[in-house]
């Protein structure tokens, strides 16, 4: 035959934790010293299990008469024929998975150094530093507090910087390196989304005169809070990439159905609607000036539904009047 | 402005002075301290305590003072004594006690909420009802005419103050008497009578923050409601609480007219005019902020322009309120984003409509928008916000708040802010149209 068959042990996550390069027909697998592959297992017995190469090019694997015996696709059996590339087997609580040298593996993925993302380690902190400055400038209407501008900001980055070395101790002990410059960028990124979707946010709030963006602005920094999360996992490691995404989505929408329910007290006392809250110069106004007469026939549209409110509107609970007064 | 139906006080004893040797004189000097004792000797049996009674405890839960008019059992009091049962005549009753410890059911024949007044009707009959005085029925009781205000204070037993008459009160939207004399809580709704005993007004409430400042409902609006009161039945239980709400709607919609009739007037502050009420009975105050220290920034030149216009209507809901605001804001030393910040500040187009009132309005809705103000010169943009909410139990009345911020220019600004308490909807659309096509340009 010639063909040179690969068996790979791998751990309880299925990761590979050792290649075998075997080139005879039958091969043998236990904990023993005489075994062609030799597992740590103590759950596998000293001679477990014989791979043997059937005339058709499929490995017939025997179990040789142990207590835990070997299991294929979640069942025990006492032998089974398998194909390279197959659903692994389980000996104790060892996988191993046949592969042939035709098994087509990933394209070479391009080298990311995490040394050449130094500018980007210094400048996104230094950005966010920057953003909550200005921040704090434009909204300085007295004596400048410059103390407290700065304490906001290094606040900031220091939890930035525990947040994202919290990431690189997990993505240390899950990928072997702990790409803390990367974690760091991300939770940069993340952050400065935030404070870019406030901005334009207020502006377009104001420009357009719509005070109801400013009502789901919630919504807007909960899902990019979770894109920031879900791209701090992938720097984790890139795989299950859905199933990721699926789990930190469903985070982000659950926080969102939870505050819309926390805030329909709110709403319930300031209306359904809100009004712009920060006024912005009059150089940003967009939305074209309407005449008194049309703002007027709008604020007279709204009769209806207040007088439909006095009906239906439930009045708060509150206390009753029952002291006594002297009038 | 802190005037109180009477509600709280702090004790006050009324000073009268009874002096022996004036006592002789008493009937043939009238305006003498001394006959305050003939006053109340000949006044008293007129005077009622009118208490409200909890059905279903069979206690008193408000407490107020009454007076017997004519030979029919008819007596006069304050609508805010009675209000508990006009609202609720399931939950309360009506009781009178007479000053012979006598006790009797009342019956309430009609109100005037605008002018604060009941008139109700004894069981019992034959207490000697007070007239009239023909010269305050006509207006004309000179200043500094000694009073006697009579009532229950504080449940201390019925009580003769001695006072004067101060005449009307001026730049007041209610017609209402100045009486300097010490009314307090329990009083309300007992008269203030002359030497000769006739009744010259209702006692009815005090300013709070100064001393012995009183109010009195003038007798002719008494009058005026014993006269049709006279051969009307008792309200039913549901005609108080409609009758209430077509004299609410009816005052505030008298109320928001005379303010329309009015108008406003233009005033230039810095580049822009702003609108300022008229009408005299708004009192208007202006407020600056360049004298703070440390230097401020930004300066806030506001004035504030309000009336004493609320109206009584339950204990938990006062209406009628109007207050009309104009700031010019400006800074040399802020940038545009700072001044924005500045603005945004002293923005605030639901602060007199906050969640407090909610127990009697629906949640507010805004509608807010730019404005352009046509005008000679190219007008002012604004960018406007109208909040209204409307009241629950009173169809045809609203809370209205209309804010205006100039949209001009970036580091000036002039705001202004009108807000309305129980308003007609389409009185306060037309003050709105007049408010606006008020703020231009100053020549």
């Amino acid at each position: 035959m010639g063909a040179v068959t690969w068996i790979e042990v791998l751990t309880r996550h299925r990761e590979v934790a050792a290649r075998h390069r075997c080139a005879g027909p039958v091969i043998h697998v236990g904990r023993g010293y005489d075994n062609d592959i030799v597992v740590d297992d103590p759950f596998v017995a000293a001679r477990h299990l014989r791979l043997s190469m059937q005339d058709d090019g499929s490995w017939l694997a025997e179990d040789l008469g142990t207590l835990n015996g070997l299991h294929v696709r979640g069942r025990p059996l006492a032998q089974a024929r398998l194909a390279p590339g197959e659903e692994p087997l389980r000996i104790g609580n060892t996988w191993l998975r046949l592969r042939d040298a035709t098994h087509a593996v990933a394209p070479e993925r391009p080298l990311q150094e995490d040394a050449k993302l130094w500018p980007l380690a210094v400048g996104l902190p230094l950005l966010v530093v920057a953003m909550s400055l200005l921040d704090s400038w434009l909204g300085q209407t007295d004596r400048p507090r410059w103390g407290h501008a700065w304490t906001s900001a290094l606040t900031q980055i220091a939890l930035v910087l525990a947040w994202s070395g919290a990431w690189a101790v997990v993505t240390r002990v899950f990928s072997g390196a702990a790409h803390f410059t990367r974690q760091l960028s991300i939770a940069c990124c993340t952050l400065l989304a935030v404070y870019v979707y406030g901005h334009a946010s207020d502006l377009l709030t104001y420009a357009l005169s719509w005070g109801g963006l400013a009502g789901v602005s919630y919504v807007a920094v909960s899902l990019i809070a979770a894109t920031g999360c879900l791209a701090q996992l992938l720097a984790v490691s890139p795989r299950h990439t859905g199933s990721k995404a699926a789990v930190v989505f469903g985070m982000a929408l659950a926080v969102i159905a939870w505050q819309t329910v926390s805030r329909t007290d709110l709403r319930e006392t300031l209306g359904p609607n809100t009004v712009v809250s920060h006024l912005q110069p009059p150089a940003f106004r967009l939305a074209r000036p309407r005449t008194v007469d049309s703002f007027l026939s709008a604020d007279a549209g709204l009769k209806a539904a207040l007088d439909k409110a006095r009906v239906s509107e439930q009045a708060p609970p509150g206390s009753t009047v029952d002291d006594d007064d002297d009038d | 402005m802190l005037r109180i139906h009477l509600l709280c006080a702090g004790l006050l004893a009324a000073a009268v002075r009874a002096d022996p040797s004036l006592a002789p004189d008493a009937a043939t000097a009238p305006g003498q301290s001394g006959d305050a004792q003939a006053i109340y000797a000949r006044v008293r049996p007129s005077l009622l305590q009118v208490r409200t009674i909890v059905q279903s405890a069979q206690g008193q839960s408000t407490l107020g003072s009454g007076f017997v008019v004519g030979q029919d059992g008819l007596a006069v009091t304050n609508y805010h004594v009675v209000s508990r049962y006009a609202l609720e005549p399931k939950t309360y009753r009506l009781e009178f006690m007479a000053p012979d410890g006598s006790r009797g059911p009342l019956s309430l024949l009609a109100i005037d909420v605008a002018d604060d007044l009941a008139v109700v009707r004894l069981q019992k009959l034959g207490l000697p009802g007070l007239p009239f005085d023909e010269r305050a029925l006509a207006e004309q009781v000179p200043k500094g005419e000694r009073l006697f205000s009579l009532g229950n204070p504080l449940d201390l037993g019925f009580t003769i103050v001695e006072g004067t008459y101060n005449g009307k009160v001026e730049r007041s939207y209610e017609p209402r008497v100045h009486f300097t004399g010490a009314i307090n809580p329990g009083m309300s709704g007992g008269p203030a009578v002359t030497a000769e005993g006739k009744v010259v007004g209702i006692n009815v409430s005090k300013r709070l923050g100064g001393e012995l400042v009183s109010f009195l409902v003038p007798a002719r609006f008494a009058a005026a409601l014993v006269e049709r009161a006279r051969n009307s039945q008792p309200l039913g239980p549901a005609d108080a609480k409609a009758e209430i709400g077509r004299q609410l709607l009816a005052r505030e919609q008298a109320l928001y007219e005379a303010v329309e009739r009015d108008g406003f007037r233009a005033v230039d502050v810095g580049p822009y005019r702003a609108p300022e009420t008229v009408s005299d009975w708004f009192s208007c105050w202006s407020n600056t902020n360049s004298d703070a220290q440390p230097k401020p920034r930004a300066l806030n030149d506001t004035t504030a322009c309000s009336a004493d216009t609320s109206v009584f209507v339950a204990e938990q809901m006062q209406t009628g309120r109007i207050e009309l605001r104009h700031s010019y804001l400006r800074s040399a030393q802020l940038n545009a984003f700072q001044f924005a910040s500045f603005l945004s500040h002293n923005y605030s187009p639901q602060a007199a409509i906050s969640p407090w009132g909610r127990r009697n309005t629906t949640t507010p809705r805004c509608n807010e928008d730019f404005v352009h103000i046509p005008g000679t010169r190219d007008g002012p943009t604004l960018h406007a916000a109208w909040c209204a909410r409307a009241y629950r139990d009173y169809a045809g009345l609203y809370d209205v708040v209309i804010t205006a911020v100039t949209a001009d220019r970036s580091r000036e600004s002039l705001m202004v802010q009108l807000s309305m308490q129980g308003v007609p909807y389409d009185t306060a659309l037309s003050l709105g149209k007049r408010l606006l096509g008020t703020v231009a340009w100053a020549p």
